[in-house]
């Protein structure tokens, strides 16, 4: 979280990338500290036993949705 | 560089923190709040607050979220930098960030403590790659396998209880020969098949190759035995954040500020609360009670200054 609001104060395209339970947390840091239009993307725990892959991939594709249209703050 | 005025500093936003701030300004105080990591504290990694607090939420990260709205609703101006030092300047001081410097008449020290490594060989290598912090973020890399807990205090067994739920051992090694955490807790673990004490022993190296893969753990009496791990989990305690304070402030003996019954530190006009703070209690409700306290304190001093 504070890299990615370090790194958009630098101007450069960032998406902070955070697991769901620190969500709420993200986006209130943001809002206070003036940055409250920063992307956040959420992705779910894990399943107990199950597989990484398909919350990477589906995480993986809203960053680049993000990136690739910054009026998105978070599609997730 | 630019520069700004304020009554007052604090510096950390954790639970300590936050509440001092949102209540000095409440006080009409112009109070300016730095904190370089996630706001929240430690606190923040805690998924479910046993006990929890009153009339607040459970969850750490959601009691976080609530106490920022609550100071920034308050007019806390706040700022995600670091600070690399507090300097005094005749009646004020000079807390300086990588951006700016605010000058105060007062800090509040609130920049909490780090969990404290266990300075054996391996941990650095596989942070993150074996060697991790938080259970409620980390347990479900470990779903199926064994870990190990470092540690016998509170904080240990409750992320021993947080691993359990999808690991399949835990094995808590712990130095001493009983557990120091809350008979609560302890009682707990008791409970679980599956997590196993080691106790009378402490953790001596990390070892793996792409990640860990076991750990050497040696007894009292010199035994070293290998337990086969992918997981580490080191609370050992914490180390206090003080690196930006002037030298010579006074500290215990682990480097925690020492303070006075005001919780005024050393240097006059400086004030120490939550985790930094030597003889700190260390639950949330002394956070707290820290954040209410050092307010009370405050407007003692500044009563006095204009009686």
């Amino acid at each position: 979280m504070s890299d990615g609001y370090w790194i958009s104060k630098l101007g450069k395209p960032v998406v902070v990338i955070v697991q769901k339970v620190f969500e709420m947390a993200a986006k209130t840091q943001a809002k206070v500290l003036g940055a409250a239009n920063l992307p956040i993307c959420a992705y779910p725990p894990t399943p107990v036993g199950g597989s990484v892959e398909p919350i990477g991939a589906d995480l993986a594709a809203r960053v680049v949705a993000v990136l690739k249209d910054p009026k998105r703050r978070d599609n997730g | 560089m630019a520069e700004r005025s304020n009554d007052l500093v604090v510096i950390g936003a954790g639970v300590a923190g936050l509440t001092a701030a949102t209540l000095a300004a409440k006080h009409g105080l112009t109070t300016f709040c730095a904190e370089e990591q996630m706001f929240g504290g430690l606190v923040l990694n805690i998924g479910e607050l046993d006990p929890a607090p009153a009339a607040r939420p459970a969850q750490g990260a959601e009691l976080a979220a609530g106490l920022m709205e609550e100071a920034a609703a308050a007019g806390v101006t706040y700022s995600g930098e670091a600070v690399h030092r507090v300097s005094p300047d005749g009646p004020m001081f000079r807390v300086e960030t990588a951006g700016e410097v605010v000058v105060a008449r007062t800090v509040v020290i609130a920049s909490g403590a780090r969990p404290k490594l266990l300075g054996v060989p391996g941990e650095q290598e596989f942070e993150h790659r074996g060697v991790a912090h938080c259970a409620d973020c980390d347990a479900a890399f470990y779903a199926g396998q064994d870990v190990v807990v470092a540690g016998g205090g509170n904080s240990a067994l409750q992320e021993a209880l947080v691993l359990i739920r999808q690991c399949k051992t835990v094995f808590i090694v712990h130095r001493g020969s009983s557990l120091t955490a809350h008979p609560r807790f302890v009682d707990a673990i008791s409970r679980h098949p599956n997590i196993q004490l080691v106790t009378r022993a402490t953790v001596r190296e990390i070892r793996g190759a792409a990640g860990v893969e076991s750990v050497l753990v040696q007894g009292e009496e010199g035994a070293v035995r290998e337990i086969g791990c992918t997981g580490v989990f080191p609370y050992i305690g914490l180390q206090p954040n003080t690196s930006f304070l002037p030298a010579g402030m006074a500290c215990d003996e682990h480097g925690f500020l020492r303070t006075n019954d005001r919780l005024e530190a050393s240097l006059a006009g400086t004030y120490a609360i939550g985790a930094v703070r030597s003889g700190f209690g260390g639950s949330l409700d002394d956070a707290f009670v820290d954040g209410e306290r050092v307010i009370d304190a405050l407007q003692s001093r500044h009563q006095g200054v204009d009686a």
